[in-house]
């Protein structure tokens, strides 16, 4: 009796299984497809050219750089050094020092010959006290803003507070741009005549590039297996997940390293969101509540082209932490906005991206460890359920590795920004094992992420560096 | 139960590493050829700059410099392509143009018809940076043709209008009204001044994005016989056109009469407020000094810094700030009165 009834479930549960990757390898085909057509059209151009109309139009729009800073003093210097080379018309950088209990304020004051200034600040969101707030006296478009401590989200509202210039980006303490990024990320914007209110592009991986003074000199490969892991896991998001997702206007996800908002738009949403760790999806998905409430027709952009570069997690432990964190944060922008699921009033973001993020990004990883699971207990089982779990296991190579080598295929066709082949192969070749030991990994960090989230558990994990620029 | 299933998905899985490999197979060929021919070209590269560079300084024919394959063209390209951007002189630009003009035209000529997008867009830029004549009725042809994008239709015109081409404007008016005015302000930012006299003349019958950029272009232009154009605009229009006229006049900085621009510190409408205040700083006009004064304690955030930075503009205007901080009681004014006290200095 008991025997079958277990049966019964094994049997059922093997067809959830294999019908739910069923499903999403279809919606994930369909996506690669738009992709490479939207990537192969604009194959080859000559970017450089492209982006100097833009540099030499007097008319640009200025933008203000955020850097949210906590104990920062190994690497802030150089993070802004590197924004000092880049190329845009006009634009300003903020570093808002966010009580960070190390030398940060006193190494930015002394590098940048800084000096203390009366400003009057618009107080438009509510925000920790501000302290002090210092000029650097030769760059007088470098700024530090000394506040108390109050997490990166209310460091990035003290920045939405003090900027000057009508659109903002915020950035990371330990990412590297290229010098273009701002040319690339602004093109959608200004193209569109303002329809487009933020944008962003692809993130890379820093790990293993030669790097100095906050420039790109070469793209390399680090010889570390999980860095080369998450290079592939990386490209295929950005190139396949992103640039499909956005050419329809369902892009919930502006990566926090890099990119471009409006401030109006953003203000007018609210700003960061100071109790959630993923304030940057949040915030997207508010602005998209936002316009959807009030029937603007404005988009979200997203440009394939990379245009940041950042550290990853070389460990295990902190990969494990940066993971399970991340999918805290997807729960919590999910469930925030919850009422958007299926509801009519959010169109595509309510019947298409909703679905998308809940069930795929959000409850896949689940599908996916029992998938796993059931192959191993299939193993003690044995007759008809060994058949169901090589179906299992067949699904999950297309579902896992095969994506990921096409990703790489696509990398290779399309932006080729790996000069050597032996680079292109070896990505192809660790894309191939993604599933047999990468992916087990990831699925099951994340699905501690949701029982972290069940639990109630808000730690950030902090990430150690190491520093990637010499 | 599963067996032809289970044989299906392993040929479809076998099927699927094949097209992936062959996928594969075929970039790697491809990559491997590339970087042959970049090593070429580099090789040519090297080979070419210093007979090119000395035709430029003093142009004598020099057989080395024929191209006489693909690469070669292409290395020309990449050098005159390097050479044009740093180089000064009005008559080495103009024997580099020759060059480009002897040597890339027939390329140039097929890669206009090429199928490949980014190629035509490539092979519209550099027609621009060498100033390739002989080829705007291509670049016209191009412009007409039903596959044309957007973008290609906006570079095209670009191009148009960097040759004097005679009937640049018409054929903006009847065919392409549809553009933004970043895309406009693109097409005509080097546009010569007989295109800008006719855009002025029909400004009135022009659509309000072309309005726009016509009045960006004239701030960009910066000359004053346009001052009394843009004046009658400012007088003649409301709204968004208007702004755009003020700005325009602050960014040249001359108007024939204050007097007629003062009413505008009294405007329902804070963007004509700033605007004027901003009009103020750059003309530097005593009488405009009390009205600026009234802006700094002005409702809006915007106004109030607009009015400071142009008082400070003024000779004595910290002098008149300072006067502010002390006798003001209004605490949003004296705020940012005292911001603009301790800037710059």
């Amino acid at each position: 009796m008991l025997n079958t009834v277990l049966m019964g479930i094994m049997t059922t549960y093997g067809w959830f299984i294999t019908i739910f990757m069923m499903i999403v390898i279809i919606f994930y085909s369909s996506i690669l497809v738009i992709s490479s057509l939207q990537l192969r059209r604009e194959y080859q151009l000559n970017r450089k050219q492209t982006y100097d109309d833009y540099l030499n139009d007097y008319y640009s729009k200025p933008i203000s750089i955020i850097v949210p800073a906590y104990n920062e003093e190994a690497g802030i210097i150089q993070s802004v050094r590197s924004l000092l080379s880049i190329h845009y018309p006009s634009y300003e950088i903020i570093v808002v020092n966010d009580g960070s209990k190390d030398e940060t304020v006193a190494k930015m004051i002394e590098h940048y010959d800084m000096v203390e200034v009366h400003k009057v600040i618009r107080k438009q969101i509510k925000t920790k006290p501000i302290k002090k707030i210092y000029q650097s006296k030769f760059l007088p478009y470098l700024y530090l803003v000394d506040k108390d401590n109050g997490g990166k989200a209310d460091a990035l509202n003290v920045g939405l507070n003090f900027s000057n210039f009508p659109y903002f980006c915020s950035l990371d303490g330990d990412s590297v741009l290229e010098a273009d990024a701002f040319l690339k990320v602004m093109k959608p914007i200004i193209d569109s005549n303002e329809q487009v209110i933020a944008s962003g592009g692809s993130i890379r991986i820093a790990n293993g590039c030669h790097i100095e003074n906050g420039n790109i000199l070469n793209v390399g490969l680090s010889k570390n297996p999980l860095v080369i892991m998450q290079i592939i896991e990386y490209l295929r998001a950005f190139l396949m997940g992103r640039v499909g997702l956005s050419r329809h206007n369902l892009l919930l996800i502006i990566s926090g390293a890099f990119g471009v908002f409006s401030k109006h738009w953003v203000l007018q949403a609210g700003g960061y969101k100071t109790d959630t760790v993923g304030e940057d999806m949040e915030l997207v998905v508010r602005i998209h509540r936002l316009l959807k409430e009030r029937k603007l027709d404005k988009k979200i952009g997203y440009v394939p082209d990379p245009v940041c570069w950042t550290e990853v997690p070389e460990s295990m432990t902190y990969l494990r932490r940066q993971r399970s964190r991340w999918h805290r944060g997807l729960f919590e922008s999910l469930w925030t906005h919850r009422k958007l699921t299926f509801n009519p009033k959010y169109g595509s973001i309510g019947f298409i991206s909703f679905p998308y993020f809940w069930i795929v990004e959000f409850l896949g990883p689940v599908v996916e460890l029992s998938g796993f699971i059931y192959i191993i207990l299939s193993l003690f089982f044995g007759g008809v359920y060994i058949e169901f779990a090589i179906l299992i296991f067949f699904l999950s190579c297309l579902y896992g590795s095969f994506f990921s080598m096409a990703a790489v295929l696509l990398e290779e066709w399309s932006l080729r920004r790996y000069p050597k082949l032996d680079q292109i192969l070896k990505l192809f070749v660790y894309s191939l094992t993604e599933t047999l030991w990468y992916r087990p990994l990831t699925v099951f960090w994340r699905c501690e992420g949701i029982w972290q989230s069940i639990k109630g558990e808000t730690s950030w994990g902090e990430m150690k560096r190491k520093g990637v620029s010499k | 139960m599963w067996g032809k299933e289970l044989l299906y998905l392993s040929i479809a899985t076998v099927g699927i590493i094949c097209i992936l490999g062959i996928i594969l197979l075929y970039l790697v060929l491809r990559k491997v050829i590339e970087n042959r021919q970049k090593n070429k070209i580099n090789q040519y590269k090297e080979r070419l700059s210093e007979p090119l560079f000395s035709f430029i300084l003093s142009p004598e024919m020099s057989r080395s410099l024929i191209p006489d394959n693909k690469l070669k063209i292409q290395a020309i390209e990449q050098l005159l392509d390097k050479y044009v951007e740093v180089l000064e002189g009005d008559f080495e630009k103009k024997n580099l143009y020759s060059l480009a003009e002897l040597y890339l035209t027939d390329y140039y000529k097929a890669a206009l018809k090429s199928r490949n997008w980014s190629k035509r867009m490539n092979t519209l830029y550099h027609i621009e940076d060498f100033k390739i004549r002989l080829l705007q009725s291509d670049v016209k042809q191009l412009i007409n043709s039903k596959r044309t994008t957007r973008e290609e239709k906006v570079l095209g015109l670009r191009v148009l209008a960097y040759f004097n081409y005679e009937n640049l404007f018409e054929e903006i008016h009847l065919r392409y009204h549809y553009f933004s005015e970043y895309e406009y302000r693109s097409i005509l930012l080097k546009a010569s001044d007989r295109i800008l006299d006719e855009l002025v003349i029909s400004f009135h019958k022009s659509q309000i994005m072309l309005q726009k950029a016509t009045l960006d272009l004239l701030a960009h232009k910066n000359e004053l016989k346009y001052v009394p154009f843009i004046e009658s605009v400012c007088h003649s229009y409301s709204g968004e056109i208007r702004l755009r006229a003020l700005k325009t006049l602050a960014a040249i900085g001359y108007v024939k009469d204050i007097s007629h621009y003062l009413p505008l510190c009294k405007s329902s409408i804070w963007e004509e407020r700033m605007m004027a205040a901003k009009l103020l700083g750059t003309i530097q006009d005593e009488e405009g000094l009390n009205c600026l004064i009234s802006l700094l304690h002005d409702p809006f955030w915007w106004v109030r810094s607009q009015a400071a930075q142009s008082i400070k503009k003024y000779q004595n205007g910290n002098k008149i700030l300072k006067n502010v901080y002390q006798t003001s009681k209004d605490p949003f004014a004296i705020d940012m009165a005292w911001e603009w006290i301790n800037k710059g200095d």
